[in-house]
């Protein structure tokens, strides 16, 4: 790679070979590589994905001999798909590659407070992942992500193997939160008060309480599967004297706060896109900031919402329920105030911001139909239905992927000093956002009129709905490719990206693209965030620029040490 | 009506589709079917306003606002504003808890059965369902009057299970170690789907069953009547009313297709062979024994999961044990050559026409 304006060393050419960046403790190397690990997994957990589609393109009126795959295979393949997109794929995706790679920047530190934990983070993630492969090289798993007992306890696929590395990898993502928590405690720089930090790190902040706090329980659960499947003990099968719905709550206590460790990072990066493709201050950071917490708060007691006919009391279902609707309202708050923050501003269509507003439509459908499922009466007939396969997908997969993707294409000029071109990124963007629609809308639809879900041959009235959800499926898979081959094309032919491309206001954008193996050559000074008016745009490089340069770095805009009032 | 009311019911007429069932729904047979989907369509419009509420503003928005030149300068304008934050912080608190309110009744509802309601045991099992009735019999056909409460209590003998009637709007899990409960009370005669909705293994898609709602009390008292009374019956005939309620037909057809077990068809006299590799002629000791004892001799290619016939809920009788094998003896050629001679009269058993 060449720099022709900046001669310097920076984090991707300062060393060379494999071993320079397996062994490496630079946050961004690191937080790079779990970018390309998350996206291989993608793919893996894709293909699975295009199968199981395949397979439900039509019914098989119970004959084998019509189907595309096996029972036993389907079930395999929609386990893994579930187990490799949910595990290695989501949970990490956010915090630990963009948040990792982004995090200590936007401190303006030197990196995160424990280099070598994160680095043994990175590894643990690829010790489970590789777990993964080989349960399913010994026999499979098919017992649905959700490894309900006594099933899971009980059949003969390899589920040993795979409950250890899930377990690892629970491991992985509560360093990850520890090393987060931690770094934002202690090496935020002067000047940076807790509300002169971008949302991005008060979502970092509240997705990595719920790691360290939910995933041990998770690991607890798991390793309880094995005692029983290894050493007889009974804890889940009534058989050996155990309770199946005493798995589900401990499944579910984490599991549920998992799912907010999958969305408060994506909401952290809509954050960020908001603000800087409007050219705006953001509007109602606080609402925001407190809002993370209040649902990292109230993520950990509403998981009982799972279980409304699991056979747990009538009472705890409603209790349940209530609780369950508390979290839908700083959700909410966040939605409005992103659309708030366009008011008046000026409103690019960058690539970054065309996912982030089609999450607008995506997270809209998604949480809505959270409300369907959280009210008692509605959840009876929609729960494990195809209503709650599309529900979670417009949430997973409509919402945190695509603000992944949001970020991916926001930081990419940070990460590899290079710029994609914007017209396939749009497009790609918007193939994606029909496809996905066209996937999952009629899921919804099945799933009312009673598709249950995880069902390798279904009845021919839902053969429409599978029909379009196939095809839809294609158009997605398409899409996503094409966003892919469009960054990995920037290597070859991209313009060289400025520091601050966007007009960002945040600290990682100080700095030249990509960043300096140090980040900063200069520490920088902290002013607001979202202060859109610290920059302006320079024609001449196509970025954005200080409007007062601080004398020591031209990246680094000069801030009146007045105006750092906050409290701490 | 004005046409602009009209204009506006037909949106929602096509959603909700009345007695129809709409694009959402299959046609609500309960009352409490009926609550499910007023429920939700509450839900349903409030979600909808805001849905277009936050896109349409998005949209405008982008749009209005749309940058026209890099680096134009941005006119000011406030950053937060508590008054407009609280209002949207606690409008939606209110109906959330309205939501909450809405959905409480109807569940509770749908898991209290009233008292003196008809109860039937369901038992889950891989991969089928067994409906014991109070008339001390059992089928894998769920069976009930119109306008009759029927309880149902659910338990399972292996894995989680979970019954769910798409047209009633209910589903209860079939818990192993535990009885669970729901019921309903149908006011539509006709055939609706039971599926099984919680995941159980291999052939979880195929685990379904009818639910047949008789019009009246006399067409069910006739069904009862028809599988309580056994005794009058020839072998044959006995073997046929078992298949289904010992829920053979779950994994054993008689047209010669693959389901869990072997197929019946030209199974009496043919050679097995077996997991451990010997081979065996399938005569009328082996039916037996594979009908008691399942598991001592599996079949290469297929798993030992058939259930426990020789004790518990789904015991086989000797006599019962004699209709079986006369049963299976009749789907194959030979069997049905030694009936004849026999005189036990072949007709009516042959080729079944038993639909799963
Ligand atoms: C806006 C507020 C939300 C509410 C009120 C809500 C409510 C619910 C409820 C009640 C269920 C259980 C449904 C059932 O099994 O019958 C559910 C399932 C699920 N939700 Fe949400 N949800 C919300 C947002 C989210 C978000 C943000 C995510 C993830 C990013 C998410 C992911 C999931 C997943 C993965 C499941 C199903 C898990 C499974 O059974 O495999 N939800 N949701
Ligand atoms: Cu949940
Ligand atoms: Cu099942």
């Amino acid at each position: 790679m060449t720099h022709a304006h900046d001669p310097s060393l920076n984090y991707l050419n300062c060393r060379k070979g494999l071993r320079s960046w397996l062994g490496t403790l630079d946050h961004k190397r690191i937080g790079v590589m779990y970018m390309w690990s998350i996206i291989a997994s993608m793919i893996l957990g894709g293909i699975l994905a295009m199968l199981i589609r395949a397979e439900l393109w039509a019914p098989n009126n119970g004959d084998p001999a019509q189907a595309v795959l096996s029972q036993d295979t389907y079930n395999q393949f929609f386990t893994l798909h579930g187990a490799i997109m949910i595990f290695l794929v989501i949970i990490p995706s956010i915090p630990a590659a963009l948040g990792n790679f982004v995090l200590p920047m936007m401190l303006g530190a030197k990196d995160v407070a424990f280099p070598r934990i994160n680095r043994l983070s990175y590894h643990l993630y690829l010790i489970g992942a590789a777990l993964l492969v080989v349960s399913i090289l010994t026999g499979g798993l098919d017992t649905g992500w959700t490894f309900y007992a006594p099933y899971s306890t009980t059949t003969e696929t390899s589920v040993v193997v795979a409950v250890f590395g899930a377990f690892v990898l629970g491991f992985s993502s509560i360093f990850t939160g520890l090393n987060f928590i931690v770094t934002i405690h202690k090496m935020r720089p002067p000047g940076m008060g807790w509300f002169k930090m971008p949302l991005f790190l008060w979502a970092l902040y509240a997705t990595s309480i719920i790691q360290i706090l939910a995933t041990p329980v998770l690991g607890l659960a798991l390793m309880l599967i094995a005692v029983e499947r290894i050493m007889g003990v009974g804890i889940f099968n009534p058989e050996l004297g155990g309770d199946p719905v005493l798995f589900q709550h401990l499944f579910w206590f984490y599991s549920h706060p998992a799912v907010y460790v999958m969305i408060l990072p994506a909401m952290g990066v809509l954050s960020e896109c908001f603000a800087t493709f409007s050219r705006k201050h953001i509007f109602g950071y606080r609402f925001i900031a407190y809002s993370s917490i209040a649902i990292a708060i109230f993520s950990f007691i509403v998981w009982g919402h799972h279980m409304f006919v699991s056979g747990q009391s009538q009472l705890a279902s409603v209790i349940f329920s209530a609780l369950t609707f508390s979290v839908a309202i700083p959700s909410a708050i966040k939605v409005f105030n992103w659309v708030a923050t366009m008011y008046k501003g000026s409103v690019s269509l960058d690539t970054p911001m065309l996912y982030a507003l089609s999450v607008i439509w995506l997270f809209g459908i998604g949480g809505l139909t959270g409300l369907f499922l959280a009210t008692l009466s509605t959840d009876i007939h929609l729960h494990d239905t195809y209503f709650v396969v599309a529900h979670f997908h417009f949430v997973m997969v409509g919402s945190a992927l695509f603000s992944f993707l949001a970020g991916v294409h926001y930081w990419w000029p940070k990460m590899f000093g290079v710029m994609y071109r914007e017209w396939p990124g749009r497009i790609a963007c918007a193939v994606s956002f029909v496809g996905f629609n066209l996937t999952f809308i009629p899921q919804f639809l099945a799933g009312t009129h009673g598709m249950p879900r995880r069902y390798w041959d279904y009845h021919p009235m839902y053969e429409p709905y599978n029909k379009v959800s196939t095809i839809g499926a294609v158009i997605l898979g398409l899409g996503l490719v094409w966003a892919l081959v469009n960054l990995l094309r920037s290597f070859g032919s991209g313009r060289q990206a400025p520091a601050n491309p966007w007009g960002a206001a945040t600290l990682e954008w100080m700095t030249p693209s990509p960043a300096p193996p140090h980040n900063f050559d200069f520490a920088p000074a902290v002013g607001d965030p979202y202060d859109m008016d610290l920059v302006r745009y320079d024609e001449s490089i196509d970025g954005y620029v200080p409007v007062r340069p601080h004398p020591d770095d031209p990246h680094i805009p000069l801030v009146e040490p007045a105006e750092q009032e906050d409290e701490q | 009506m004005s046409p602009f009311a009209l204009l506006a019911a037909a949106p929602a007429a096509l959603l909700q589709g009345g007695q129809g069932g709409g694009i959402f729904f299959p046609r609500p047979v309960t009352e409490a079917a009926a609550e499910h989907d007023r429920v939700f369509f509450l839900i349903f419009w409030i979600a909808a306003f805001f849905f277009a509420l936050i896109n349409v503003g998005a949209v405008v928005f982008a749009v209005r606002y749309r940058r026209r030149r890099k680096g134009e300068p941005v006119e000011k304008s406030p950053s937060h504003n508590t008054r407009l934050e609280l209002v949207w912080t606690i409008i939606p608190t209110i109906i959330v808890c309205y939501l909450f309110w809405s959905g409480l009744k109807g569940y509770v509802d749908r898991r209290t059965a009233p008292p003196g309601a008809y109860t039937i045991y369901v038992t889950g099992q891989k991969w089928a369902w067994s409906f014991a009735y109070p008339e001390g019999f059992a089928s894998n056909e769920l069976h009930a009057p119109v306008g009759r409460p029927v309880k149902l209590v659910l338990t399972s003998n292996d894995v989680l299970h979970s019954v769910f009637i798409p047209a009633f709007r209910i589903k209860m899990d079939a818990v192993p170690g535990r009885y669970t409960e729901t019921w309903f009370k149908a006011d539509e005669a006709g055939r609706y789907n039971l599926f099984c909705a919680e995941y159980c293994g291999s052939q979880h898609s195929l685990m379904s069953a009818p639910v047949i709602i008789h019009r009246d009390r006399k067409t069910f008292d006739d069904w009862v009547k028809s599988q309580t009374d056994l005794s009058d019956l020839s072998p044959l005939e006995l073997g046929q009313r078992l298949y289904t309620l010992k829920t053979c037909s779950s994994c054993h057809s008689t047209d010669g297709s693959k389901i869990v077990g072997p197929s019946f068809k030209d199974l009496y006299l043919s050679e097995r062979e077996l997991e451990d590799g010997s081979t065996v002629t399938a005569d009328e000791d082996y039916l037996r024994r594979s009908i008691l004892q399942s598991t001592a001799q599996v079949v290469k290619g297929f798993s030992p999961a058939m259930p426990d016939f020789s004790a518990g809920p789904l015991k086989v009788q000797p006599n019962e044990l004699i209709g079986l094998i006369t049963f299976i003896k009749a789907q194959s050629e030979a069997g049905r050559a030694e009936l004849e001679a026999a005189g036990a009269g072949a007709e009516g058993g042959g080729e079944q026409q038993e639909q799963q």
